[in-house]
């Protein structure tokens, strides 16, 4: 936020910011229920400690917000989920230089089975998406408070809801990136689909158009589109747009309307993989948010 | 027995607690830091298109995810034998040095500055970067503008100012333009006056807790750094290791990186201890980061940073083994990275627009990138399979190579505090604000 810094933090009375003040998890426990006015959760909950501190700050505070993408949706650690955690821990704690390995017990929490996004843990107030959210984003939501009051804004959640409030109030725009990127269009079908590396992307052209896969279609805007201006496709890490729960399917969704000729099984095989393609920052939030360990398949046969 | 649990140390980026156990009689029985979290980026990472890696693994560390995209990167194109055009290579080392400019910047200013400014016994409330923004209003704009200038130059370089993404295996996606090369160039007077500001102001810091610095936290150990050939680099070179005594004690490819790193669990950490192996655990326990990287190298690679080396060393001596220099060893860097940003902004090549093959191939086989982290050496170790997935993945990031040495100096600090009451014998300066 640079200098930003400067015109808020005298505007606030910060009670719990780990990394910036020296308070500790006893002092956030002995605050009073209900007496922050808005917490700030980012990261998502891996351990029983996260959830524990997830829990302890919805009780504190009057508004909770989810701050980023990792808050929201669970971001890339929940691409976790497609192993189970014991795999997880096999892995993390034995690898090739690793001399001495063990599971670690004494004195840490345990990890959760899976990566369940916060809002499914305890209610959210507000998301502010992005990974990392960008700095005009956060003084939206923090000067929207300043400005119009704690009360009215947590009152026009309750009567309004989420999106009205972010969209009508504060100002986030209701889109997807590709409404908001200026790279030329000119209605072109896919027929394959290339990795990043090959060839030299054409900067003034859409990406999707040279057959790079770019998430923008199922991707919420207000980023200000960095990563096509960076000249490399969006990767989705904003999240779904407004009204979408799952956002691979509607990017494969997208692609099937886009692509010529060929069928979507022929498109999804040019994919290698699809959970690090289509669900990198939200397979938590999916319709299929983690490993499915059993599936039982009922055959009803009529005779 | 008491147990004292400070959950969670603060003013860190991280998750780290630290349990110290007293017997009854007053004895340090134990003392333990724990490094409560961990996210499995070993796993999750199998399966992956390679190039996505240094997509994905910025998200290791919020302060550092250019150190992570770059060894990231490297690793890739080890792995495919690629080797990217001259320009996208020094675009790459100046998105380096701008991360260090930036991160140096704010590790004095907003983690570490609160204690000598307030002291360490000031109120919690008061003694943080807050404090400091009210407090000291024209150093902190001046610390912000500092700050502000390297992540910008990350954001120019990187596309996004956290969480970088031009990096492709083959080069870089996006040239930066003249223009904003001009706009950087004429900053960057105003930061070294900025940068040499800082390390007087380290200096003066140092010398004046001079009584601190030599009795607590002073812990000898192996240190480890990335040099090219001796010179100091956070970008390109081989891993060079420092014994206790201050004998170098190997420099390894970063191919051969297990040779030199071992990792060892303890069952209260989630986050290993990286020792030298071939000194073995806990005797090969050895320390990363500012002070670990002005041990090991000969000599830095810019005039000014040069002479403050040699200050350095006729004050510290070499090795130093007081943690309290990390300070003022994160200074002169400061002054070597903001030479070197200079030097390559002025470089024809930073501008030029050949800085990505177009015939870039995967093929089966290992790859290792290593660069220097802020905190430390930073290894990215992947396995590419013949389509360009990753088949494994390991990663050694930097603050399990300091660990290790973080129990040991919390425990050794335990002891002097509880069983030779060691603050009642210290001089420590009256704050520069009293609160």
């Amino acid at each position: 936020m640079h200098e930003k810094l400067l015109d808020v933090v005298p505007l606030l009375e910060v009670v719990h910011w780990a990394a910036v003040v020296d308070y500790k998890y006893k002092d956030l426990e002995a605050i009073t229920d209900g007496e922050i006015d808005i917490g700030f959760v980012e990261g998502c909950s891996r351990t029983e400690e996260d959830v524990h501190l997830l829990k302890i700050l919805r009780k504190k505070s009057k508004a909770l917000v989810a701050f980023g993408t990792c808050s929201s949706f669970g971001g890339v650690f929940g691409m976790a989920n497609t192993s189970d955690i014991e795999n997880c821990k096999k892995r993390k704690f034995f690898t090739e230089s690793v001399v001495e390995g063990c599971i670690p017990t004494l004195d840490v929490p345990d990890f959760e089975e899976f990566v369940v996004p916060n809002d499914e843990i305890v209610p959210m107030d507000l998301h502010i998406w992005g990974c990392p959210p960008i700095t005009e984003n956060i003084l939206k939501v923090v000067g929207g408070v300043v400005e119009h009051g704690l009360d009215t804004v947590v009152k026009i959640l309750v009567e309004n809801g989420e999106e009205y409030l972010l969209s009508e109030v504060l100002g986030f725009p209701q889109k997807t990136q590709c409404d908001e990127c200026e790279r030329e269009r000119e209605e072109k079908k896919l027929t394959v689909i290339k990795r990043d590396y090959e060839g030299i992307q054409d900067p003034e052209k859409c990406l999707l158009e040279q057959d790079y896969m770019c998430m923008g279609p199922a991707t919420r805007a207000g980023c200000g589109v960095q990563c096509p201006n960076a000249g490399v496709p969006c990767v989705g890490c904003w999240g779904p747009p407004p009204n979408v729960r799952d956002q691979g399917a509607k990017m494969i969704s997208a692609l099937a309307s886009i692509s010529k000729d060929i069928d979507s099984d022929a498109l999804l095989k040019m994919v290698p993989d699809i959970v690090g393609t289509f669900y990198r920052f939200c397979l938590a939030k999916s319709l299929v948010p983690r490993r499915v360990k059993e599936v039982k398949v009922v055959v009803e046969q009529k005779v | 027995m008491t147990t004292l649990r400070i959950e969670p140390v603060t003013r860190l980026e991280g998750h780290l607690n630290v349990t110290i156990e007293l017997t009854d009689d007053g004895k340090v029985k134990d003392a333990r830091a724990r490094v409560t979290l961990t996210r499995f980026f070993e796993k999750f990472l199998e399966g992956r298109l390679m190039e996505h890696a240094p997509r994905i693994v910025p998200r290791i560390c919020g302060i550092c995810p250019e150190a992570h995209h770059l060894a990231s990167i490297k690793a890739v194109e080890d792995a495919w034998d690629v080797t990217p055009p001259p320009a996208a290579i020094k675009l790459r080392e100046l998105l380096l040095q701008a991360k260090m400019i930036s991160s140096h910047i704010i590790h004095f200013y907003a983690l570490a500055a609160p204690d000598f400014v307030f002291g360490p016994f000031a109120d919690p409330a008061v003694r943080n970067l807050v404090g400091i923004i009210t407090h000291l209003p024209e150093e902190a704009k001046r610390a912000i503008a500092g700050m502000r200038f390297g992540q910008d130059l990350c954001a120019t370089i990187g596309g996004k100012a956290v969480h970088p993404v031009t990096a492709i295996p083959g080069g870089q996606s996006k040239p930066i333009l003249e223009e904003e090369r001009d706009g950087y160039l004429k900053r960057i007077d105003e930061i070294m006056d900025f940068a040499e500001f800082s390390l007087d102001l380290g200096k003066k810091i140092t010398t004046a807790w001079l009584d601190v610095a030599t009795k607590i936290g002073v812990l000898p150990t192996y240190y480890v750094g990335l040099t090219n050939n001796g010179v100091h680099t956070y970008f390109d070179g081989k891993v060079r290791v420092m014994d206790p005594e201050g004998k170098i004690a190997g420099d390894y490819e970063p191919r051969n990186y297990r040779d030199a790193m071992g990792e060892y669990f303890t069952d209260h950490s989630y986050t290993s201890h990286v020792f030298y192996k071939p000194a073995g655990y806990p005797q090969g326990i050895w320390r990363a980061n500012t002070l670990a990287r002005i041990n090991v190298v000969d000599k830095m690679e810019t005039p000014r940073a040069q002479e403050e080396l040699e200050v350095f060393r006729e004050t510290l001596g070499r090795p130093c083994h007081a943690t309290f220099a990390y300070h003022w060893a994160r200074l002169v860097e400061l002054i070597e990275s903001v030479e070197k940003a200079k030097i390559l902004l002025e470089d024809p090549d930073i501008v030029s627009t050949d800085i990505k093959l177009a015939d870039v191939s995967p093929k089966e086989g290992e790859g290792v990138g290593i660069v220097e982290a802020p905190r430390g050496t930073l290894t990215h170790n992947y396995w590419s399979d013949g389509a360009g997935l990753i088949a494994k993945a390991n990663l050694i990031v930097a603050t399990n190579h300091n660990l290790g040495a973080i129990s040991l100096g919390i425990k050794q600090l335990a002891k002097n505090v509880f069983e030779k009451g060691i603050l009642n014998e210290l001089t420590i300066p009256e704050p520069l604000i009293k609160t």
